[in-house]
C-alpha cells in the first residue's frame, strides 16, 4: 500500500510538472496583461504539431526540434499580441475574452482542416525508457518534462528579478499605471510577456509530444487545468504555477486511487475553491498587487 | 436626393424579396429531384477523426447509389450536414435539421451521447434516426417507431466480450474459466458504461467474479491511479474500454509500471485503430478486440455483398489513403441500407414511407458488407418489448492485433486467423 501511495505521489508529482509548465506562460501573460488567454491550449496544439511535423518531414527529434519550435512560438506570439491582443487592451475585457476565444475556434478548426482528426503520434529519443528509481518507477520523458519544468521555474526567478525586461515585467504586473509613470514602454512589455508565454507552451509542446498523441483538440485537455493551476498559483506567480502544478497533480492522482478515478477532477477543483477561500491571490499571488490591478 | 433614397429602397426590397421567396423557390424544384437526408456526425472536436471518416464512408455509399441511378426512379441523394461535435450540438441540430429543413430522416452519429440526443428528437418530431452503431441501449428502447440502428448496443459488446473470454481466452490459456481472474477497467460515459453493463450481467449469468470494476474518464491525464488499481488487483484477464487517448496513456503506463496480464480484452474505439497501433508497435500485437468489424472473409458473406466490399474499400482507400477501420465500414453499410434498401424501394420519403420499408427487410447474415445482415425489432421482443429498431441480425466480432493487422478470430464463418500471444508476453518481450 505505502508502496503503491509512493508510487502515486511520483506520478502525480511529474505529470504536476508538466501542469506547471503549460502554465508559467499563461500565469505570465496572466499576469501582467491581465487577460485571459482562451488560445493557450490551441498554442499548445500547434507547438505539438510542429514537433510531429518537423520529425516527419525532418527526422528530428521532439528535444532537436525545440531549436525550430521555440523561436517560432515566440514570434508567432510576437505577431499574435500585436494582431489579435494589442487592439483590445484598454477596451472592456469581453473584447480580449472573445478574440482569444475566436482564435481558440479558428486555430482548432485550422487544425482539422489541413491535417484532419488523426491523432499522431510523436517518438522521443528516450522512448518508453522508464527510469527505475528504487521500487518506484517513471517514464523518461516525463521526468525529462519535470526537470525542465523546474528548470525554467528557477532560471526565470534571478531573469525576473535582474534583467531590465525582469524588473519592467514585475512593476507593470504590479502597477500599469505607475509602471507607465515610471518610464516604461507597458506595450513592448505586454508583446515580449506573450511572445515569452507562447514560446514556453511550445517547449512544453516539444517535451510532452512523446508521452501524448498530437490531435486538433489535444489543448483542452491541459488547457482548463491549466487556469486551475494559474489561479491557483497566484497570478503572475512563475513558482506559483510550479506549486499549483504539483499540488493539483498530486491531488489527482491520490483521489484517484484512494478514492475513485471518476472523482480526481472533482477534487482539484475542492481543493482549487479551499485554497481561493484561505487564499484568494492564490499559493503565492500577491493580494495587494494582484487583486488592487485585477480589480481596476 | 429623394429619388436616390427610393431606388435603394427598391434595391433593398428587390433584394430581400428574392432572399425571401427565392431560396424557397428553388428549393422547391431542386426537393422534385432530390432525396434529402440529414447526415449528423462529429465533423469537429475531440471525436473529428471519426466523424470524418465516417462521413467519408457515408458519401462513397451515397455516390454509389447515385451511379446506379439513384433512389426513388432517378432523385439524386443529397446529405444535409450537420457537425455535431456534443451531445447540445447534437440536439440543437437535428431540430434545425426536422424544423427548418423539413427532413424525414436523420443519418448519423457515432458516440453514444450523441446518439442519444439525436434520438431524443426524432422519437419527438416523429422522423427517422437511421443510427449506425452509436451503443447506448436506450437508443432503441425508448418505446418509439421511428428509431433504427443497424449496429449492436453497448451491453452486447460486453455480453459477448465475457463470451470471448470463456470461448477464446480460457481454452487458449488451457485455463478453467472459473480460475481466471477477471476485471474490467471502462471509461464512464455512455459507452463504457452501457458496455460495463452488459460485462456484469453475463458475468453473472456465468458465476464469474469480477475482481476489479472500475470507472474512469476518458480525458484524464493521468491515469496511475487506474493502472495500480489493476496492478493491486492481480488479473489475468483484463476487459477493457477506452477512447483512443486513454487507451495509449493506459498501456504506456502499464509498460511503465510493469503490469501485466495474460489476456487484454477491448472493446471498440480506441485500442482498435490503425493508430494505436502505430503508437504502442509490437505491444498492441496479441490484444483482442471487440470492435465493429472491418474486412471480413468473403468466403462468410454473399457474393453481392463481397463484390460491394471491394468497391467501398478501393474506393476509400482512393480518397483517404488507408484502409478503412470498422467505423467507416459499418457506417458504408448503414448509409447503403437506408439509401440502397429503403430509400430505393419506399413508397414514398415520408417518415412512415421509409419506415415500413425498413421493417420489410429480411436479410440473412452475409448481406452486408461486413458480415451483418438486417431484420429490425419492432416491440416484438419477448425480454424486452419496448424494443424497436434493433438490427437483430448484427453480431461483434472478435479479432486480434498480429503484426499491426487486425485478424478476425470469430465467428468462425468469417475468421481469418487463429489466435496468438495467449498469454500476452512480459513487457520486456514486447
Amino acid at each position: 500500500m505505502s508502496l503503491a501511495l509512493g508510487q502515486l505521489l511520483l506520478s502525480g508529482i511529474l505529470i504536476g510538472g508538466v501542469y506547471g509548465l503549460i502554465s508559467v506562460g499563461l500565469t505570465l501573460i496572466f499576469g501582467v496583461m491581465k487577460i485571459v488567454n482562451f488560445a493557450h491550449g490551441e498554442f499548445l496544439m500547434m507547438a505539438m504539431y510542429a514537433t510531429y511535423w518537423l520529425q516527419v518531414l525532418l527526422g528530428w527529434d521532439p528535444y532537436v526540434s525545440l531549436a525550430l519550435v521555440l523561436p517560432a512560438s515566440f514570434l508567432f506570439g510576437l505577431a499574435v499580441e500585436r494582431l489579435v491582443i494589442r487592439p483590445g487592451i484598454g477596451k472592456p475585457h469581453l473584447v480580449v475574452v472573445f478574440a482569444t476565444m475566436g482564435l481558440s475556434v479558428l486555430l482548432q478548426n485550422l487544425a482539422l482542416f489541413l491535417w484532419r482528426g488523426d491523432y499522431r503520434p510523436v517518438r522521443g529519443v528516450l522512448g518508453e525508457t522508464t527510469w527505475i528509481l528504487g521500487p518506484f518507477r517513471m517514464n523518461a520523458s516525463l521526468g525529462v518534462a519535470f526537470l525542465v519544468s523546474v528548470g525554467v521555474t528557477l532560471a526565470l526567478l534571478p531573469w525576473l528579478r535582474f534583467t531590465d525586461f525582469g524588473k519592467a515585467l514585475r512593476a507593470t504586473i504590479q502597477n500599469r499605471q505607475v509602471a507607465t509613470l515610471m518610464g516604461i514602454n507597458v506595450y513592448r512589455v505586454f508583446g515580449r510577456t506573450f511572445a515569452l508565454g507562447t514560446a514556453l507552451v511550445g517547449l512544453a509542446a516539444a517535451l510532452i509530444a512523446p508521452t501524448f498523441p498530437t490531435y486538433p483538440s489535444v489543448g483542452l485537455r491541459f488547457v482548463i487545468l491549466a487556469y486551475v493551476v494559474v489561479v491557483l498559483g497566484g497570478l503572475g506567480s512563475v513558482p506559483g504555477a510550479l506549486l499549483g502544478g504539483i499540488c493539483i497533480g498530486v491531488v489527482e492522482s491520490l483521489t484517484g486511487y484512494l478514492i475513485a478515478p471518476t472523482l480526481s477532477q472533482l477534487f482539484s477543483f475542492l481543493v482549487f475553491l479551499l485554497v481561493l477561500v484561505v487564499r484568494p491571490a492564490g499559493l503565492l499571488g500577491r493580494r495587494d498587487a494582484v487583486l488592487a490591478e485585477w480589480s481596476r | 436626393m429623394m429619388g436616390r433614397r427610393r431606388g435603394t429602397c427598391q434595391v433593398f426590397l428587390g433584394v430581400a424579396l428574392l432572399m425571401a421567396f427565392g431560396p424557397v423557390g428553388s428549393r422547391a424544384v431542386q426537393a422534385a429531384e432530390e432525396a434529402r437526408v440529414g447526415l449528423l456526425l462529429p465533423l469537429s472536436g475531440p471525436w473529428a477523426k471519426f466523424g470524418n471518416e465516417m462521413a467519408v464512408a457515408m458519401e462513397i455509399a451515397r455516390d454509389l447509389v447515385k451511379q446506379s441511378g439513384g433512389v426513388q426512379g432517378g432523385k439524386q441523394v443529397v446529405y444535409v450536414k450537420a457537425d455535431i461535435p456534443n451531445p447540445t450540438a447534437a440536439t440543437s441540430e437535428a431540430n434545425r435539421l426536422v424544423g427548418q429543413e423539413k427532413l424525414q430522416v436523420l443519418l448519423g452519429t457515432f458516440a453514444a451521447p450523441l446518439g442519444v440526443a439525436v434520438s431524443a428528437v426524432a422519437a419527438k418530431e416523429g422522423v427517422v434516426h437511421w443510427e449506425a452503431f452509436a451503443g447506448a441501449d436506450i437508443i432503441t428502447k425508448r418505446g418509439s417507431k421511428w428509431i433504427f440502428r443497424n449496429g449492436a448496443p453497448s451491453s452486447f459488446y460486453g455480453i459477448t466480450m465475457v463470451d470471448a473470454v470463456r470461448d477464446v481466452v480460457a481454452p487458449k490459456l488451457g485455463a478453467d474459466l472459473k480460475a481466471l481472474r477477471i476485471g474490467t477497467l471502462w471509461e464512464n460515459r455512455p459507452w463504457g458504461s452501457g458496455v460495463v453493463e452488459g460485462i456484469r450481467a453475463r458475468a453473472k449469468e456465468l458465476g464469474l467474479p469480477l475482481h476489479l470494476d472500475e470507472g474512469y474518464d476518458q480525458f484524464a491525464t493521468d491515469v496511475t491511479p487506474i493502472v495500480q488499481k489493476v496492478k493491486d488487483a492481480k488479473l489475468d484477464v483484463l476487459l477493457t474500454i477506452s477512447y483512443f487517448n486513454d487507451a495509449v496513456l493506459i498501456q504506456k503506463k502499464a509498460r511503465e509500471l510493469n503490469v501485466a496480464v495474460k489476456a487484454l480484452l477491448a472493446a471498440s474505439a480506441g485500442y482498435a485503430l490503425p493508430e494505436f497501433a502505430q503508437t504502442m508497435g509490437k505491444a498492441a500485437d496479441g490484444i483482442l478486440l471487440l470492435d465493429l468489424p472491418g474486412r471480413v472473409n468473403k468466403a462468410g458473406l454473399l457474393p453481392e455483398a463481397a463484390r460491394l466490399g471491394e468497391t467501398f474499400f478501393e474506393a476509400y482507400r482512393q480518397r483517404t489513403g488507408h484502409d478503412p477501420a470498422g467505423h467507416a465500414v459499418a457506417s458504408f453499410t448503414t448509409a447503403w441500407i437506408l439509401l440502397h434498401d429503403v430509400l430505393r424501394t419506399a413508397k414514398g420519403l415520408s417518415a412512415e414511407d421509409i419506415r415500413q420499408a425498413a421493417l420489410a427487410l429480411d436479410k440473412p447474415s452475409g448481406y452486408q458488407i461486413n458480415g451483418w445482415g438486417v431484420k429490425f425489432s419492432q416491440f416484438d421482443q419477448p425480454k424486452d418489448p419496448k424494443d424497436a429498431g434493433q438490427n437483430l441480425r448484427t453480431f461483434v466480432p472478435v479479432s486480434q492485433w498480429q503484426n499491426g493487422r487486425h485478424v478476425a478470430l470469430w465467428p468462425k464463418a468469417l475468421a481469418l486467423g487463429e489466435p496468438i500471444l495467449l498469454p500476452l508476453p512480459p513487457w520486456d518481450k514486447r
